[in-house]
């Protein structure tokens, strides 16, 4: 996998990955899935064991669905109204609402952060690296049923998206695309 | 690197602009149709597997292609009725529903009994004042000739009638 090419999403707050391996940048890809019917349900019914644990109440795949829908539409408005007002506004920034991706590993530079959803517990994840305050670089997203990144392939390869990304940043010059693979 | 650096490299170097805001702004606007979308889709979805058909099946008995199967079962097609009833004729579920229809206007409270009496005595005109039984007074103007004749068997209030009480 390699970065093809960055994207504006807020200037000067949002920025977007877009891999070699898909047609748009990561935002605009996790949106689409996320509001994707037959995604979501193909999604919960690859990951059904996932669903019977008790941390998520034996939830049925068609309740999982509506509920993924849901809380993606908040969280896109959420995400698009923090991200414009904290261009001006410096208590609610994209800082405010993207925590560290571990808790206890918290970087003063280029920090691997997630911005969760709003249901309590929630499976929604979006992935960036911390540039400046009110500056996020998106890496990518993905529904995480399960205690941490190492327990699916799916949230693995946001691990090794994190870090590609990272490095890119570290050692950002004109032609650093081709030189970044997973 | 500083900060400031790495800032304008990335935001220098980034192409204009994301589709995603348009995206977003587009499921906003349209937000209530798409959610009625979305749940049809997931209904179809789920009688799909309950019934163990495919969507190659389902497009063969609604006469349409399986590319249009697959965008609506996305949940973000802007159905027709008609497919909609298509599709619960073949799957034989329930996808929509709409609410009994009402005969009164729902911002005013009408005493039936009395309006049912206006009907049934005929009374045809153009204006009336009526008394009820706690003295309320109803006012009804203007009265459509032809509307009342056509109606008058039944107890049907539009918004042709102004009401005071």
């Amino acid at each position: 996998m390699k970065i093809v090419d960055t994207f504006v999403v807020v200037e000067n707050s949002l920025i977007s990955v877009q891999y070699d391996t898909e047609v748009v940048d990561e935002l605009t890809r996790l949106f689409t899935l996320w509001n994707d019917a037959t995604y979501l349900f193909d999604f919960f019914t690859e990951h059904q064991n996932d669903l019977t644990h008790d941390f998520w109440n034996e939830i049925t795949i068609e309740e999982a669905v509506e509920r993924t829908r849901n809380e993606a539409k908040r969280l896109e408005k959420k995400l698009l109204e923090v991200a414009e007002s904290g261009n001006t506004n410096a208590e609610i920034t994209l800082s405010s609402i993207f925590k560290p991706l571990s808790k206890n590993k918290i970087e003063k530079e280029l920090e691997k952060d997630k911005l969760k959803g709003d249901n309590r517990p929630s499976w929604l994840r979006i992935y960036a690296i911390r540039i400046d305050l009110n500056l996020f670089l998106i890496t990518g997203g993905a529904i995480k049923l399960t205690k941490t990144m190492n327990d699916r392939t799916h949230t693995l390869v946001e691990l090794d998206k994190l870090e590609l990304v990272k490095k890119y940043i570290q050692e950002n010059e004109e032609d650093i695309f081709e030189d970044y693979e997973i | 690197m500083g900060t400031e650096s790495i800032k304008a490299k990335l935001i220098a170097n980034s192409k204009k602009q994301s589709q995603w805001v348009q995206d977003a702004n587009w499921r906003k606007k349209n937000e209530e149709w798409l959610d009625i979308s979305f749940s049809i889709a997931v209904k179809i979805l789920s009688a799909l597997k309950a019934q163990d058909m495919s969507q190659k099946t389902l497009a063969e008995h609604l006469d349409c292609s399986a590319q249009y199967v697959n965008k609506l079962l996305k949940g973000g097609e802007n159905l027709q009725l008609e497919t909609i009833c298509k599709i619960q004729t073949v799957l034989n579920i329930k996808l929509i529903t709409v609410p009994n229809s009402f005969r009164y206007n729902a911002h005013y409270h009408f005493d039936e009994a009395l309006i049912r009496h206006i009907f049934n005595e005929g009374i045809k005109k153009d204006s009336m004042i009526a008394n009820t039984k706690s003295a309320n007074i109803v006012q009804l103007t203007p009265l459509k000739k032809d509307y009342v004749e056509a109606e008058s068997k039944e107890v049907v209030v539009d918004n042709n009638y102004s009401m005071a009480v």
